[in-house]
């Protein structure tokens, strides 16, 4: 394994290889070691990442101790904490909660220190281009904002309640009293994602240069939104009331089911059907939609066509990962520079059709995505403070 | 614009260089200190003391290669220290450090720089690859992973193409890495 990836065609290096092997016993029972399909096994493996980043957080932990502390403490830390746990046999103190018993019976005050670890995933930044996060801001009916990233808790406002939670994002508690028409909006910014949920118990993940407008109470017959951009939804369901997603000229009429919404394309919806049946509504016309199907609205044109997919490329997103399936280098840039806010300009307009296919965690940097697809394409791309470069090689 | 251009200096008392170099580093020496010790619970606490160290230390190097036999080296010494101690409290006879030869030191850190690398290559693919290509190595055929995961085969056939030119590319250096190393230790 290692001679075929690492000396390839090159006859030279192949040379220099034999050469080097023929040196010793040694360097010939280290090549076979290197080249056995065990050594690429265990090399691999997930878990030596994971446990850099474990060793690493304690690591972050105890210099923060001892820059609070003063370096006398530190010796002592070491000692007491070596002792501590070998007598609780404690194997691997890689959870927050068991080192912060330990460090607890050395009456240092450890609890600040766990909100302020550096939970950035990803690399250090090269440039300035940041992945993009939770962001996102509440319009409520009288105008006033809230910005949701930096708040958490409940808030009362406009007679209902609305609770923001790190982790779920925004929540409203279901309103039963007679309200007039109350409509809020949530506008989430290009690098931002953010998710929701309604009164009624549907979810809404929003995606990059979103916005969603809702009422605090639905009507009775039906429950209606609007969206720009791209949204995931996990309408809840409730026979009585039809979900209606309204965007752009059309409407996504909802019968309880997992959708995935983008108008983010210029002057296109498109609309894939994960769970359960949606109506396509357009002209006048409603066609519907079966679990596994995308059905394209052209706003030009009129017309709605649809066709069976794998969803995988297109639900992705929500779960934070970036699925390319075959997708033409234009597509895929388009949606890389709405995350990570960047502009792309192309040397040669033919290269936005070549066609890639790849994935990735999307909290990583542009890099590492850019970079894999110049190995496996003719395309190269140079990063120039926020826009990108992108041209055959 | 991804170049491999070692940094003209390394310096520990920058935090965001420290970071980089300890995730660079760690695997390998995480690795290579495993043949000293053996327990990988001792081992994590050693590179805890060496980092730390490191870090309060915050010594600066003239370049990459110095800085890479600086840590060796320092990870073998405190290998040794441990095992002398060990030995002195619990009187055994074995004598793991004394007759090392100098060569062997060199085939460790080789060994372990490329167990690494890759590791760290490896990483940098997407998941999907990853998973078609730990599966593969596993031995399992192309059907049994496209049953697996629920792909279709030709995906699979993809994935591993993919795989293969992405580390093939990377790892191409790996010869004159090997070699430089050799001559800097």
């Amino acid at each position: 394994m290692l001679k075929y990836f690492t000396f390839g065609t090159n006859d030279e290096e192949s040379q220099l290889l034999d050469q080097w092997r023929r040196e010793s016993d040694r360097n010939e029972n280290l090549f076979q070691e290197m080249d056995s399909p065990d050594f690429w096994e265990r090399a691999i493996d997930p878990i030596h990442k994971k446990m850099q980043e474990e060793q690493w957080h304690l690591l972050q932990m105890k210099i923060r101790i001892i820059k609070d502390q003063g370096e006398l403490v530190r010796d002592d830390i070491e000692k007491t904490y070596k002792r501590i746990r070998r007598r609780l046999y404690i194997r691997r103190l890689s959870s927050v909660a068991a080192v912060l018993v330990l460090l607890c019976g050395i009456g240092v005050s450890v609890w600040k220190y766990a909100g302020t670890w550096d939970k950035s995933k990803g690399m250090e930044q090269i440039e300035s281009i940041r992945p993009g996060g939770k962001k996102a801001v509440l319009y409520l009916a009288s105008g006033e904002t809230i910005p949701l990233a930096k708040v958490t808790g409940e808030i009362q406002k406009e007679g209902t309640v609305i609770r923001v939670d790190e982790k779920d994002g925004v929540s409203y508690d279901p309103v039963t009293e007679e309200k007039e028409k109350i409509v809020h909006r949530i506008v989430v910014p290009r690098g931002g994602e953010y998710k929701m949920e309604l009164g009624d118990g549907t979810k809404i993940w929003l995606n990059s240069d979103s916005e969603i407008s809702y009422p605090v109470q639905f009507a009775e017959d039906k429950r209606a939104v609007t969206l720009r951009g791209e949204a995931y939804f996990e309408v809840s369901k409730d026979e009585s009331r039809p979900f209606i997603v309204n965007v752009e000229q059309m409407t996504v009429k909802v019968y309880g089911t997992k959708f995935n919404v983008n108008s983010q394309m210029k002057g296109i919806v498109e609309t894939v059907l994960v769970e359960g049946r949606v109506g396509i509504i357009a002209d006048d016309k409603e066609i519907i939609l079966l679990p596994k199907q995308k059905a394209v609205y052209d706003q030009e044109k009129g017309d709605v066509y649809v066709q069976n997919v794998d969803i995988t490329s297109y639900v992705a997103w929500k779960d934070g990962n970036f699925v390319f399936d075959n997708a033409s280098l234009g597509a895929i840039m388009d949606k890389l520079s709405l995350w990570y806010d960047v502009d792309v300009f192309y040397g040669n307009d033919e290269v936005r059709n070549v066609h890639l296919s790849g994935d990735m965690v999307r909290y990583k940097e542009i890099q590492n995505l850019l970079y894999f697809f110049e190995q496996i394409s003719d395309v190269k791309f140079e990063i120039k403070g926020r826009t990108i470069v992108v041209n055959y090689k | 614009m991804f170049s491999d251009k070692s940094i003209e200096v390394v310096d520990l008392s920058d935090s965001k260089q420290f970071k980089a170099n300890y995730e660079r580093y760690f695997t390998a020496l995480k690795h290579f200190a495993m043949h000293y010790l053996g327990d990988e619970e001792m081992v994590f606490d050693l590179l805890q003391d060496f980092f730390l160290k490191l870090w309060e230390k915050g010594e600066s190097f003239k370049n990459e290669e110095v800085f890479k036999v600086y840590l060796y080296r320092g990870v073998r010494n405190n290998c040794l220290t441990y095992i002398r101690d060990k030995k002195r409290a619990e009187k055994r006879l074995e004598d793991y450090g004394s007759d090392e030869v100098e060569e062997d030191f060199v085939s460790r850190v080789i060994e372990s720089e490329v167990f690494s690398l890759i590791n760290q290559v490896f990483e940098e693919l997407p998941e999907s690859c990853k998973r078609v290509y730990r599966l593969s190595l596993e031995g399992k055929s192309h059907q049994e992973i496209a049953d697996e995961l629920h792909i279709a085969i030709n995906t699979i056939k993809r994935h591993k193409n993919n795989a293969n030119h992405y580390i093939k590319d990377r790892l191409e250096k790996l010869l004159v890495l090997m070699m430089l190393i050799s001559s800097d230790i």
